[in-house]
C-alpha cells in the first residue's frame, strides 16, 4: 500500500483497532460462544469451531492491514543500546 | 530407542555449546551480554519470540486440554494469541520509541525512571517474582514428570529437573542474551517439526482432518462445543485468559524485551505477521494431536496419553527427536525468563549505581535455584498453573502502560493499588480470601479496576495540570 499519507494511515488504522474490538466483541458473544451448540455446521465443523478459526483468520488479516498502515512509524529506526 | 537418544541427544547438546561459545565470542560488553546486540533480523526476532512464548505448555499442555475440554481450548490460546500479535504492533512501537531515551537495561529500572518512584521496580521485581518462578518451575516439571514415567530406572524425576537446569544456568551465564536467542531459534524449529511430524502421524491414522474432526463430533459433542465435557470454558474464563494472554508482552520481561532487541520497527511489524503463521501452525497441530487422543485415549491419564501419542505410537528416531523437543520446548522458555529476572534484578540496582552484570549471573543462578526447588514440590497440573502465572504478571500491566504511554511520571496511586492488588491475588490463590466476589472471578475485577484506575489517575494528572511535556521523562 504505498504513498499513503499519515492521515489516511491512521484513519485506516483506527478502522483495524475498530474491527479487532469488534471481534473480542464477537468471539465472546453467543455467536461463537453459545453453551453446547453444534449447529450450524459449516461442512463438517461444529459452530464453535468454525466460527472461531474464522475470527483467527480475520484478525490474521487485520494484522497484515495493521503492520502496513499504522502511522507512528516517522522516527528513523536506530540501533538499540 | 536408546540409540537414537543417545546420538540426537549429543547433537542437540553439541549445537548448544557451539552456538553458546560462539554468542560468548561475540559477547564484548555488559549491553551485548544483556540485551544481545539488539540488532537481531525478522526470522532471528520471530523464532526466538515464539519459542519463548510457546513452551511445555504448548507441547505438552494443549494437546491434553484439546483431549479433556475441547474446542474452547482454540478459544483459549490461538484466538487470544491472534488478539497478541495485533496488539504488538502498537504496544512494541510505544515501547521502542520510549526505551530510545531511557538507555534500557530492564523493566524494572524504566519503570523506576519513568514513575521517578523506586516501588514501581520493586513492585514489578515482586510481582515478577513470585508468578514467574512458577511458571519457569511447570516448564521443568512437566518434562521431568514425564522423562520419569518414560525411563523410569535412568533417574528420579529431581534428577531430570536438576539437569535442565544446570544445563540452561550454564548457557545463560555463559552467552549472555544472544546464546539464548539463538538457541531460541534453533529450538523453535525443532519444536514446530517435531509437533507436526506426530500430528501429521495423527491425521493419517484418523483417515484425515475432516474424519477427525467428524469422529469427535459424533463420539464426543460435549468437546465440539463449550464450555466443554468439565465446564472449564465459561465466557469468564476465557475473557481473564484472553487479557492474560494479551499482556504478556507488556508484563513479561523475557518476552518483552524481544521487542526490543529486534533491528528496526519494520522488523517488528513482520514479526507481528509472521507469528500470527507460526501461532496458527502449531496450535492446530496441537488441536489434531488432542483430538486424537480424544478418540484413541478416552479416560486415560494425561502421562498415559503424551506417553502414547509421542513416544510409543512413533518410531524409535521420531521418539528421540520427541524426547529432545521436550527439552527444547521447556529450557527455550524458562531460559529466557531466568534470564529476564537475573537482568532485572541488575536493572533495580542500577538505580543505586551497581552496574556489573555479576549480579544478573547471581540472580539467574538464585532463580533457577528456585526454579527447581518449586519443581520439585509443587503439583501438576500445567496448563492452569501458567494461566495463574499469566494472570498474577497480567497484574502489572496497567502500570506499565501507563508509564510507557504518557509523557509524564504516572502519580504513585497507580503503583500503591498494583501492590495492592498482588497481595489479593496471592491471597486468593492460598483460599485466605474467596476467588469470586458475588458473580466475577476476582482475577478479573482487579484487572479491570487497575485499568480502570490508570485510565482516571491519567485523566485526573492531566485535568489538574500535570506537565505533559514529552520531553519530562528525558529529563531523569
Amino acid at each position: 500500500m504505498p504513498n499513503l499519507t499519515t492521515s489516511k494511515k491512521a484513519w485506516y488504522w483506527k478502522i483495524c483497532v475498530a474491527v479487532v474490538f469488534l471481534l473480542v466483541i464477537i468471539c465472546f458473544s453467543p455467536l461463537v460462544l453459545l453453551p453446547k451448540e453444534l449447529e450450524p455446521f459449516a461442512g463438517y465443523l461444529p459452530r464453535t469451531l468454525w466460527t472461531s478459526l474464522l475470527v483467527y483468520i480475520v484478525l490474521f488479516l487485520c494484522t497484515i492491514i495493521g503492520a502496513i498502515v499504522y502511522p507512528y512509524n516517522q522516527n528513523p529506526d536506530k540501533k538499540q543500546k | 530407542m536408546n540409540y537414537w537418544l543417545i546420538i540426537v541427544g549429543v547433537i542437540y547438546l553439541g549445537t548448544l555449546i557451539t552456538l553458546s561459545y560462539t554468542s560468548f565470542k561475540k559477547t564484548k560488553t555488559a549491553e551485548d551480554y544483556i540485551l544481545g546486540g539488539s540488532n537481531f533480523g525478522f526470522i532471528i526476532g520471530m523464532l526466538t519470540f515464539a519459542a519463548t512464548l510457546f513452551s511445555t505448555f504448548t507441547f505438552m499442555g494443549m494437546p491434553d486440554f484439546f483431549r479433556n475440554h475441547g474446542i474452547g481450548s482454540w478459544i483459549f490460546l490461538a484466538v487470544s494469541d491472534a488478539i497478541m500479535f495485533f496488539g504488538i504492533i502498537w504496544f512494541g512501537t510505544k515501547l521502542r520509541a520510549k526505551t530510545k531515551t531511557l538507555n534500557y537495561q530492564g523493566i524494572s529500572g524504566m519503570l523506576i525512571k519513568l514513575y521517578k518512584n523506586p516501588w514501581a521496580g520493586y513492585i514489578y521485581v515482586i510481582g515478577a517474582f513470585c508468578f514467574l518462578i512458577p511458571y519457569v518451575s511447570i516448564q521443568i516439571q512437566g518434562v521431568s514428570i514425564f522423562l520419569t514415567a518414560m525411563f523410569p530406572t535412568a533417574m528420579p524425576s529431581w534428577g531430570w529437573s536438576l539437569s535442565i537446569v544446570v544445563i540452561m544456568i550454564l548457557y545463560s551465564e555463559f552467552g549472555g542474551l544472544r546464546a539464548i536467542v539463538y538457541i531460541d531459534v534453533f529450538q523453535g524449529v525443532l519444536l514446530l517439526v517435531i509437533i507436526w511430524v506426530i500430528a501429521y502421524g495423527c491425521i493419517v491414522q484418523s483417515g484425515g482432518v475432516g474424519e477427525i474432526i467428524r469422529q469427535v463430533t459424533v463420539q464426543q459433542p460435549d468437546l465440539m462445543s463449550v464450555p466443554g465435557p468439565k465446564g472449564l470454558f465459561t465466557t469468564q474464563f476465557l475473557i481473564v485468559s484472553m487479557i492474560s494472554i494479551v499482556l504478556i508482552p507488556v508484563t513479561q520481561p523475557q518476552v518483552l524485551t524481544r521487542l526490543i532487541i529486534i533491528k528496526s520497527e519494520k522488523t517488528l511489524r513482520l514479526m507481528s505477521v509472521g507469528l500470527g503463521i507460526f501461532a496458527f501452525t502449531l496450535i492446530s497441530a496441537t488441536l489434531f494431536i488432542g483430538f486424537y487422543g480424544a478418540l484413541n485415549y478416552t479416560g486415560a491419564s494425561p502421562e498415559d496419553f503424551l506417553a502414547g501419542v509421542l513416544l510409543h505410537e512413533q518410531t524409535d528416531v521420531v521418539a528421540a527427536l520427541v524426547v529432545v523437543g521436550l527439552l527444547a520446548a521447556a529450557t527455550s522458555t524458562a531460559d529466557s525468563q531466568l534470564f529476564a529476572l537475573g537482568a532485572e534484578i541488575r536493572s533495580v540496582l542500577l538505580y543505586h549505581g551497581r552496574s556489573s552484570v555479576n549480579y544478573t549471573r547471581v540472580g539467574i543462578l538464585v532463580f533457577g535455584l528456585a526454579s527447581l526447588v518449586f519443581s520439585i514440590i509443587s503439583g501438576n497440573q500445567l496448563v492452569l498453573l501458567a494461566r495463574v502465572s499469566l494472570t498474577g504478571t497480567a497484574l502489572l500491566a496497567p502500570m506499565i502502560i501507563s508509564a510507557i504511554v504518557r509523557h509524564s511520571p504516572p502519580g504513585k496511586v497507580i503503583v500503591v493499588a498494583t501492590g495492592f492488588a498482588l497481595v489479593l491475588f496471592l491471597l486468593s490463590l492460598v483460599a485466605f480470601i474467596p476467588d469470586i466476589i458475588g458473580i466475577i472471578r476476582l482475577d478479573l475485577l482487579l484487572l479491570i479496576s487497575l485499568g480502570l484506575t490508570a485510565l482516571i489517575e491519567g485523566k485526573l494528572s492531566v485535568g489538574i495540570g500535570k506537565p505533559t511535556g514529552a520531553n519530562k521523562t528525558e529529563e531523569i
